[in-house]
């Protein structure tokens, strides 16, 4: 079955390209394109610049195309499964005989099917912005192809919480935020999370670029990059341009977020599992090689390069802890096959297995860098490592844990407890100037180990025994969360049933 | 754990319930019932090509059970299989010998209905060649010919149901599992439905349906399975369940004048159960055949009893439902 062929995309097409919305659309896109064209070439002739208000006019329109792409689209792959299941209409779908990945194709290109019409109504202005500035014909099918690939990677991404999310609002809420956090390539905050780069608006510099020479690469991913630090990136020291790596970063993106919606969609809710434990690892290796590919070491001293890579590891592996905790219903047909050996430490081992793994590379660094001359940290390198492992461990530990206690919405209270937490933490410790003593921060770092991520060679080796304190705290919290997950799983095996069901 | 429950089912298994659990938290968990047993170890077999209803009372587990067959719903413990398929193991196979209808869906308002039956059409991956002709089969009979080119916003609730079983009809399965499907009908169309299931069944198909509305179940089932906190209280053909159980019988008998010890009399005679004496005479249960029942009129009259009246009493699909839910007479 192709992909256009799909039931799932022609039943979306058909519902909401009807004609006299098509022509709705089709008038107003005109309109606003004849309207905005004529401003740009009437400013422009004044200026004495014939050709710059073509070139202004593409940028317009494919930042425009960009916009409706991602946040109409966006809102609709949200909406594809959640707003299903809301209605009830989401059963008979799963019932029929569509394959699960034809039921995702379906979801991804069919959602969003009206802003890929109205992205379309905008290709005439788009063109003749190209010709009138004389815009190189291949960077414009670039900037397209960097435009389209890009949006069917967000709507993949969107498709995962449409698949995980509960609510309608949260789920709306979610896209804007993640637009607006790190999307959107003007806002300061796409700047504060750096991922500027990685943006489909970057399809408006793309089309604007005159050559396709490789520049100096002066700036690096991490950190902030706006549109005049030019096209090229540097993957394990080579220049590349920045539009293929877009294309194979949105492609492997999107196939990760295909995989985790595929697995899951036609399944009981009660059950999911977005990825496997190897899935998971495969992803955490995944976004590891694009990171250290595209890492410029030079940029940053050997200790504050394994802070940044740790600190997104962690970041990662407490996602990925999360997405493998078990629900209720999982952990009871487990039951009729028996616990695993690992069932009350679920799913820590694998967090830690793979923190582990991930961190091998920047602590090698760290040793390299001592051997080549630079101040060896080593020790502290693999201390960072350790307490962060453990760190991620107890709290995904005590995110099942809370899971299995069960009540109304249990993983979601446990991240709200956890972020809780972790403010107050913040605000009180920094009120209290404990962040700006060795000691201090050592405190601190009981209840939320972060802190290490500040600690430097002086005040880790003045502090020393305190923070091996430190570390065994977050082995001893993680040793009592199996051992109430133990006793959870006891109870669940033990609890009689009674009640009504549906 | 026990065998399925075969009766005397002699046709071969389209539904098969091996030890099927499911337990599930309450939606408002208490101390006293932080679980919910929507099924607890059913073991049923439905009969290739019958009507095959599921009663009990709200909360029994039906629609749980229902939404396990279907693949919608993983049971917590236990295997079910349609026409041999797991449908754990491989639920598009096995969903595709399915037609669905919930008790509680919408459909999709922004289609038209002849849309909606060709995207379930093509999503069921029926022969394109097919297609019209089966929509056109399923419209006719669900009675929407005048609405195939109308939006389903602009449907009543009624016409709505009729196009939910028409989808449920649509890629002509072997087995359709309906619950709740007369909801919302109108008489005409309870009746009309009620056609259509006959025909369904004419035609070899299974049907696993439930409802409450228990008179029309009665007209349609040939098998009954009655459930109740996710135990299966009683499974069988639809006239020994009214009648108590296989080779039961329920007779009620009438004296002139009254005065003879007929409880009495009943109560110490062999194969005689339930004795429920009233002013005219009694209403017992008898195990066995017509031979049985004349050989205890011959003798009742034989003892003197001032018998004019003796007829069999079949219970109410509703009677007996109640009587099992309440605890009376559960096997």
């Amino acid at each position: 079955m192709t992909v256009l062929a799909n039931p799932e995309l022609v039943r979306n097409a058909r519902a909401h390209l009807r004609g006299d919305r098509m022509l709705v659309i089709g008038v107003i896109c005109g309109v606003l394109s004849l309207v905005v064209g004529f401003a740009l070439a009437h400013t422009a002739g004044d200026a004495g610049q014939p050709q710059r208000w073509g070139r202004e006019l593409l940028r317009i329109a494919v930042y425009a195309q960009a916009l409706v792409l991602l946040l109409v689209g966006g809102l609709g792959c949200a909406h594809a499964i959640q707003r299903e299941k809301e209605r009830n209409t989401f059963d008979f779908q799963r019932v029929t005989r569509l394959a699960p990945l034809e039921l995702t194709l379906g979801k991804l290109f069919g959602a969003p099917i009206q802003a890929y019409f109205v992205a379309l109504c905008l290709v005439p202005a788009a063109l003749v912005g190209a010709v009138a500035g004389g815009a190189r014909p291949s960077l414009v099918l670039a900037g397209f192809l960097v435009l389209i690939l890009g949006a069917i990677a967000f709507h993949a991404f969107t498709l995962v919480i449409s698949l995980l999310a509960e609510r309608d609002a949260a789920v709306s809420l979610a896209v804007l935020g993640i637009l607006i956090l790190g999307g959107l390539p003007t806002s300061g905050s796409a700047l504060l999370l750096h991922l500027g780069p990685l943006s489909p608006f970057v399809a408006a510099t793309v089309v604007g670029q005159t050559s396709w020479a490789l520049g100096a690469a002066d700036a690096p991913v991490l950190g902030p990059r706006g549109p005049a630090s030019g096209m090229t990136d540097v993957f394990f020291g080579l220049p590349v341009h920045h539009v293929p790596v877009l294309v194979v970063v949105y492609l492997t993106f999107t196939g990760w977020c295909l995989l985790a919606v595929a697995r899951n969609i036609k399944r009981d809710p009660a059950v999911y599992e977005t990825l496997t434990p190897w899935q998971a690892f495969g992803f955490a290796l995944y976004v590891n090689v694009v990171l250290l590919g595209f890492f410029r070491w030079s940029f940053w001293s050997p200790l504050a390069a394994q802070g940044v890579l740790l600190g997104v590891n962690t970041a990662l592996f407490f996602a990925l802890g999360l997405a493998l905790v078990r629900t209720r219903d999982s952990v009871r047909r487990l039951r009729a096959h028996g616990f695993g050996a690992i069932a009350a430490a679920w799913p820590a081992p694998y967090v830690v297995a793979g923190m582990l793994v991930a961190a091998v590379v920047p602590v090698v660094n760290v040793h390299l860098a001592g051997v080549f001359g630079a101040p060896s940290d080593l020790g502290l390198a693999v201390f960072r490592v350790a307490l962060c492992t453990a760190w991620v461990a107890r709290d995904v530990l005590y995110l099942q844990w809370m899971t299995l206690r069960g009540g109304g919405r249990p993983l979601l209270l446990g991240v709200l407890y956890l972020s809780v937490v972790y403010a107050c933490v913040g605000i009180l410790f920094g009120t209290l100037r404990l962040f700006a003593t060795p000691q201090g921060l050592a405190l601190t770092a009981v209840v939320a180990p972060g802190a290490a991520f500040a600690l430097d060679a002086s005040s880790w080796a003045d502090t020393l025994g305190m923070w091996m304190v430190v570390l065994l705290a977050q082995v001893v919290g993680a040793g009592l969360l199996v051992a109430r997950q133990r006793r959870a799983l006891e109870e669940l095996a033990a609890r009689p049933g009674a009640g009504a069901a549906a | 754990m026990p065998a399925p429950a075969r009766e005397a089912f002699l046709k071969p298994a389209a539904i098969r319930l091996e030890g099927l659990s499911k337990v599930y938290d309450a939606p408002s968990r208490s101390a006293a019932a932080p679980q919910v047993v929507a099924a607890a170890d059913l073991n049923l077999e439905v009969p290739a090509g019958e009507v095959f209803g599921l009663v009990g009372s709200n909360g029994a587990g039906k629609t749980t059970t229902l939404k396990m067959i279907c693949g919608l719903l993983v049971p917590t413990a236990g295997r079910i299989t349609v026409h041999g398929t797991d449908v754990e193991r491989d639920p598009e196979t096995a969903q595709g010998m399915i037609g669905y209808l919930a008790d509680f869906f919408s459909l999709y308002d922004d289609l038209k209905v002849w849309e909606y039956l060709d995207y379930f059409a093509h999503a069921y991956k029926m022969a394109p060649a097919t297609i019209s002709g089966r929509i056109a089969y399923a419209v006719q009979r669900t009675g929407l010919d005048a609405k195939r080119d109308a939006f389903i916003a602009g449907l009543s609730r009624g016409m709505k149901q009729r196009l939910g079983i028409a989808r449920a009809i649509l890629h002509d399965p072997p087995v359709l599992v309906l619950d709740e499907p007369a909801v919302g009908l109108d008489p005409k169309g309870r009746t009309e439905f009620k056609d259509l299931v006959g025909e369904l069944r004419r035609l070899g198909k299974t049907v696993f349906i439930t409802s409450h509305l228990l008179a029309d179940l009665e007209e349609m089932c040939s098998f009954i399975a009655v459930i109740e906190q996710g135990r299966l209280l009683r499974v069988g053909r639809l006239a020994e369940i009214l009648r108590g159980g296989a080779g039961l019988r329920v007779l009620r008998v009438k004296l002139a004048p009254p005065g003879f010890p007929l409880a009495q009399w009943l109560s110490a005679r062999r194969g005689v159960s339930g004795v429920a004496a009233d002013a005219e005479g009694a209403r017992f249960s008898l195990t066995g055949g017509e031979l049985e029942m004349a050989a205890l009129v011959q003798a009742l009259v034989a003892a003197g009893a001032p018998v004019y009246a003796v007829g069999e009493v079949a219970d109410t699909l509703e009677t007996v439902v109640s009587r099992l839910a309440s605890g009376e007479g559960a096997s």
